[in-house]
């Protein structure tokens, strides 16, 4: 078994009042891909460092298995470490810089050849066990140090933005091959990265932080399609979420959302909590995906009381699909994913729909998800 | 002795036992002795201190939490007594070593940088050139990490020397042959700025693997090689020099290249009348350093040789939204740090409000 429990563990710098990380609470299951997520500086990396026994624990408790290790050195964690920041040993072939960790246990040749041999066929780099580091280009050194974790046959992986000195391309590659990875080697693995599309592609479950603190951890779906705030909203996806500052209020049976340049109507079902929660002519933020306003006609017909009206300052297209920049609509610009295929054009002047059944409404003092909380 | 260790006697002697420091007076007011060695105990009220290292000044010792009877106190320090002669096999050749970290902080107090080595040395580190290291690291289990440097640099650990110096710092001299050891390295193709490579990341792969085996603040740094006959002493105050300025003004760094701290080197040697001159001076111009993020952006930006498009990766923001930063730095200090002569003074004034905020 090898879960890990964190239990109010807390980070305090000395000279700092506000804690690096606060009473941070979770439990990763056994064999979980985990990924914590957020701003620079917002307490992940320094959470994988007490995880790893490098950094110490102010308060709290943190458990591997059932084991209490707040004050246990790394070495002896049962964990292995892919840091961003990894060194490869120069003066030492690859084979040797998997084997080290291993030598320094004392562990018998035959035992370190079998899983230096093992790893580096799990991560095509037999070829390159007589290598040193500087003859290697960057995606193998990066694999390297992969095969160095890998050899420890640790209960826990824990990796801190192990891609970030790799281009997109060799990027988007290794992420999809470390995810392979440890669903083969079946191991717990606890993952940093400052980049939610990484989070979103590689985790069974993600954590968001942001100021030492977990603002929600969830899978990735329920990250996207069910954010408890504002942060959350904002920071998963790509384009982010749109925020519109507006209100309530009830017009003609119906209760009408108003901003600048926008008044559309609430469905329903909706509108009964905004109303049962006490929000109706009270100052609110609306939450509109991208992709949940629509330029389509047969969109457009079916929602007459969800129309728009704005002018494209900025038309990117990516080809199968295109981002509309919008002005006059509220404060700051609104932006629509649309199909690649519409021909719209900058300085066009265009109707689209939102789909008010996916739009999300936070309190606007406490940034919460009405609908979530 | 680390707090694994003390755990377990916590859970032996069924009573409270922690590892802390407490000073030499406190020690002898205690009623420890006055030279104390490993394994000596002082008494308390409610319990006692057990000795387990000592600089001379202050002492790491284990808080237990009840007087040990004469068969604990005994055991215990049978204990340490074999700890201290134990079989990590740098032991042995430690005398020897150890003499040669005594002569060397010698010369160091005489200013004598130059000092030919002594005759037990002279010979042994006549035929070649070495790669100075400096480690310093606070852990009572000194002898297994050093077991591990030499493991670390095992293919040449013939010609690895570890010399104590002060408690919890180390000199650890490599053969030059080291390089060598280093794929297509070729001192004249690759000129200075190759040879300096390799040793920074030798340094890292060093401070990393002590770190990662038993966490900790673990501070390296390393030289270019030397002749050691007349230029060892100087190397180790160069390492010590680095060292400090690399704490002192990047405290965020735990490997210290001198190549790296020429600047912090000049700021950090200004006398403290010069200091309070500049700092009045230029008073008003220091204010948008007091901005951590600021000062983050500031670094990474002229460590990146004020590339905007890598620091902006490296922050993970937009291009845009890191210029947007820079023109507002701009108009806050009135320097502009892309343009060189404007950087230089931004990159000076960053030193020295570090050093002011320190005094």
């Amino acid at each position: 078994m090898a879960s890990v429990r964190l239990d109010n563990v807390t980070k305090k710098f000395p000279g700092t009042e506000k804690p690096a990380v606060d009473k941070f609470n979770l439990e990763i299951k056994d064999k979980e891909f985990l990924v914590l997520v957020g701003p620079s500086g917002c307490g992940k990396s320094t959470t994988l460092r007490m995880i790893a026994g490098l950094e110490e624990i102010s308060e709290g408790h943190l458990y591997i298995g059932d084991r209490l290790v707040n004050d246990v050195a790394p070495k002896d964690r049962d964990i292995a470490m892919v840091f961003q920041s990894y060194a490869l040993y120069p003066h030492m072939n690859v084979y040797q810089n998997m084997a080290f960790g291993l030598k320094l246990r004392k562990f018998r040749k035959d035992e370190i050849d079998r899983r230096v041999r093992e790893a580096a066929r799990m991560l095509e780099i037999e070829h390159l066990l007589d290598r040193k580091p500087k003859a290697l280009s960057g995606g193998q050194r990066q694999r390297v140090a992969l095969g160095r974790a890998i050899v420890r046959e640790p209960q826990v992986f824990l990796m801190d933005e192990p891609l970030s000195n790799l281009d997109a391309k060799l990027r988007t590659q290794m992420r999809a091959n470390i995810s392979k990875l440890m669903k083969r080697l079946e191991t717990t693995c606890i993952y940093v990265t400052h980049d939610q599309i990484e989070a979103m592609t590689m985790g069974d479950r993600i954590v968001v932080m942001k100021d030492g603190i977990i603002q929600q951890a969830a899978d990735p779906d329920t990250l996207y399609h069910h954010p408890v705030n504002l942060f959350v909203a904002g920071f998963i996806g790509a384009p982010a979420m749109n925020f519109i500052p507006g209100m309530f209020v009830e017009e003609g049976g119906a209760l009408r959302f108003k901003a600048e340049g926008i008044n559309v109507v609430m469905p329903e079902g909706k509108a009964q909590v905004v109303r049962n929660k006490g929000y109706v002519n009270r100052e609110i933020i609306l939450g509109v995906r991208p992709e949940d306003i629509h330029e389509e006609p047969v969109f457009l017909d079916a929602s007459p009381d969800t129309i728009i009206y704005a002018s494209v300052e900025v038309a990117e297209n990516l080809g199968h699909e295109m981002f509309l920049y919008l002005a006059g609509l509220g404060k700051e610009n609104v932006i629509a994913r649309v199909d690649g295929r519409a021909g719209i054009q900058e300085g066009q002047n265009v109707k689209l729909a939102i789909d008010m059944n996916k739009v999300h409404v936070f309190d606007k003092d406490t940034e919460l998800n009405i609908f979530e909380n | 002795m680390d707090k694994e260790k003390a755990r377990q006697l916590e859970e032996l002697l069924g009573v409270r036992v922690r590892l802390v420091s407490v000073s030499h007076r406190a020690w002898t007011e205690a009623g420890g002795g006055n030279a104390p060695e490993p394994g000596d105990v002082a008494s308390l009220d409610r319990g006692c201190w057990l000795l387990v290292e000592t600089n001379g000044t202050s002492h790491r010792v284990l808080e237990i939490g009840k007087i040990l009877t004469p068969v604990e106190s005994r055991l215990l320090r049978w204990a340490f007594l074999q700890r201290a002669g134990d079989g990590s096999p740098a032991r042995e050749s430690e005398s020897p070593a150890v003499r040669l970290g005594e002569w060397i902080e010698a010369q160091l107090e005489k200013d004598e940088f130059h000092a030919p080595l002594p005759g037990e040395w002279a010979a042994r580190l006549n035929s070649e050139g070495v790669i100075p290291l400096l480690l310093r690291y606070e852990h009572a289990d000194a002898g297994q990490i050093l077991n591990v440097a030499r493991s670390f640099l095992s293919d040449l650990s013939d010609d690895t020397l570890i010399v104590p110096l002060r408690p919890s710092e180390w000199l650890i001299l490599v053969t030059d042959r080291l390089l060598m050891e280093m794929e297509s390295f070729d001192p004249g193709e690759d000129g200075p700025d190759g040879v300096r490579e390799e040793l920074a990341s030798l340094a890292e792969g060093l401070q990393q693997t002590i770190t990662g085996e038993w966490g900790g603040d673990c501070h390296a740094a390393v030289a270019e090689p030397v002749q050691p006959k007349e230029e060892l002493v100087g190397a180790v105050a160069l390492l010590r020099e680095t060292m400090e300025l690399g704490r002192r003004f990047h405290p965020e760094r735990r490997v210290h290249l001198p190549w790296r701290v020429h600047l912090e080197w000049l700021v950090g040697n200004l006398s403290d009348s010069a200091l309070r001159r500049i700092a009045g001076r230029m008073h008003g111009m220091m204010e948008p350093f007091a901005d951590p993020e600021t000062v983050s952006m500031l670094e990474l930006f002229f460590s990146l040789d004020c590339n905007v498009s890598e620091t902006a990766k490296r922050l993970y923001i937009h291009r845009n939204t890191l210029l947007y930063r820079l023109e507002k730095f701009k108009l806050e200090s009135g320097l502009d740090v892309r343009t060189f002569n404007d950087a230089v003074r931004a990159r000076i004034l960053l030193l020295l409000y570090k050093m002011t905020k320190r005094k």
